[in-house]
């Protein structure tokens, strides 16, 4: 009873104020009940701080959305993991984690890159726009309003990689013609198949608002 | 995936010097292959060895054809005019493979080097002469119909993945490699493929 007790004052400690949070919380205590006492001893040693200077952290600067950040950060983690973790900048999403899908799509220097296949470090000094930095204020880019216009999406998870493509895809001169903009839109699988609809809309923006 | 040591280069001299020092490092550039394997744990380097300052981002037009740099981008060389102009194959080559993202980061030296899909590759519990030399492989006797017809051997039926290298193969192009000791070497590209995809 006393560790149920316990337990209860524990979980109030953690203050669940959205579902990340959440869910945060909960692994973490997971992972403490669930840790064999040997891990337990190791953390007690600090040997996880001895390992972790081991592998020294690297620091970085880059700029992401026009602000300049200067960090330190391991060398395994992906760009992805480094705007989303880091910078809590949840909008870029990790779909496949593998470069196949595209939700990851940011653009590093204006071009379109898949943010989960490359290295934080390795974009020291470079410029990084992702979803969060095209709108300006509460004016929606182009882009995302005619997604809206178009309905471009269904459950809006690879929105935001496809919004970033099509902008680089017009960027790149690639989108003059419906079969071109396909082609060179194929690094976004939506699997809601909103395909036509994210054609018109890439379409609309090239046209400067004109349907095609 | 596995924490490793990470080191950015700003010369070809250095950059040899360290490879010859690690001999578990791993050169980086784009990373789209490199790092799909570290995930899959398919290989765990210790070290990664960033190459993107070197400057060899050319493209440039030579007696006879065009010079391009090992870091030149898939995505740099398709839309190059230069090679739209001369060698309309290989943009097409270029552009029929990954996708733009991947395009802009994967580099021509890259796109040569990438290793090949073959399942039993990637799959860290099969054998693989690939990944582990003397090991076996699956393949032969597993899941094959995708697999190499032609230039086969007993220990490997794997494909080169490469659209980009077909094309070289066809206008018969040329590599130059540098290595610590020798500045320079040529080979020709069918050469330098055949022997690179039997044995890693």
């Amino acid at each position: 009873m006393s560790n149920q007790k316990h337990q209860e004052d524990k979980s109030q400690d953690f203050t669940c104020s959205s579902r990340r949070g959440f869910l945060k919380a909960t692994t973490a205590l997971t992972a403490i009940a669930l840790s064999p006492s040997l891990v337990t001893k190791a953390a007690q040693n600090h040997a996880d701080e001895k390992i972790a200077s081991y592998f020294e952290k690297i620091p970085l600067n880059i700029s992401v959305n026009g602000k300049a950040y200067k960090v330190e950060t391991e060398p395994r983690e992906t760009l992805l993991d480094f705007l989303r973790e880091h910078l809590q900048l949840t909008g870029t999403k990790k779909g496949c984690d593998h470069g196949q899908c595209g939700a990851c799509t940011v653009h590093v220097d204006g071009k379109r890159v898949n943010s989960c296949l490359t290295l934080a470090v390795m974009q020291e000094g470079k410029e990084i726009t992702t979803i969060e930095g095209i709108a300006k204020g509460e004016e929606l880019h182009p882009m995302q309003a005619s997604f809206l216009k178009h309905d471009g999406f269904q459950c809006g998870y690879c929105t935001p990689g496809q919004i970033m493509s099509a902008i680089a895809c017009i960027n790149e001169g690639h989108a003059n013609s419906p079969a071109e903009i396909r082609e060179f839109m194929s690094g976004n699988i939506c699997r809601c198949g909103a395909y036509p609809n994210i054609v018109d809309a890439i379409v609309e923006v090239k046209n400067g608002g004109k349907k095609s | 995936m596995i924490n490793f040591d990470y080191i950015r280069m700003g010369s070809v001299k250095s950059t040899l010097k360290a490879l010859d020092k690690f001999p578990d490092g791993k050169m980086i550039a784009g990373g789209s292959n490199l790092i799909d394997l570290m995930k899959r744990n398919v290989t765990a380097p210790t070290k990664l060895i960033d190459i993107n300052l070197l400057p060899l981002k050319y493209i440039e037009e030579i007696k006879g054809g065009v010079k391009i740099g090992a870091l030149a981008l898939n995505s740099q060389a398709a839309d190059s005019e230069i090679i739209q102009n001369k060698f309309p194959l290989l943009s097409m080559a270029i552009n029929a493979g990954a996708s733009p993202q991947l395009r802009n980061m994967a580099t021509f030296g890259g796109n040569i080097m990438q290793r090949t899909r073959c399942s039993y590759f990637y799959d860290v519990s099969m054998p693989c002469n690939k990944r582990e030399p003397n090991s076996g492989c699956a393949a032969l006797g597993g899941i094959n119909r995708m697999h190499a017809i032609f230039g086969t051997n007993n220990n490997c039926i794997a494909v080169n993945p490469s659209d980009m290298n077909v094309a070289l193969v066809a206008l018969d192009a040329e590599v130059v490699l540098s290595n610590a000791k020798k500045e320079n070497s040529f080979r020709r590209f069918s050469q330098t493929s055949s022997r690179y995809t039997k044995f890693r």
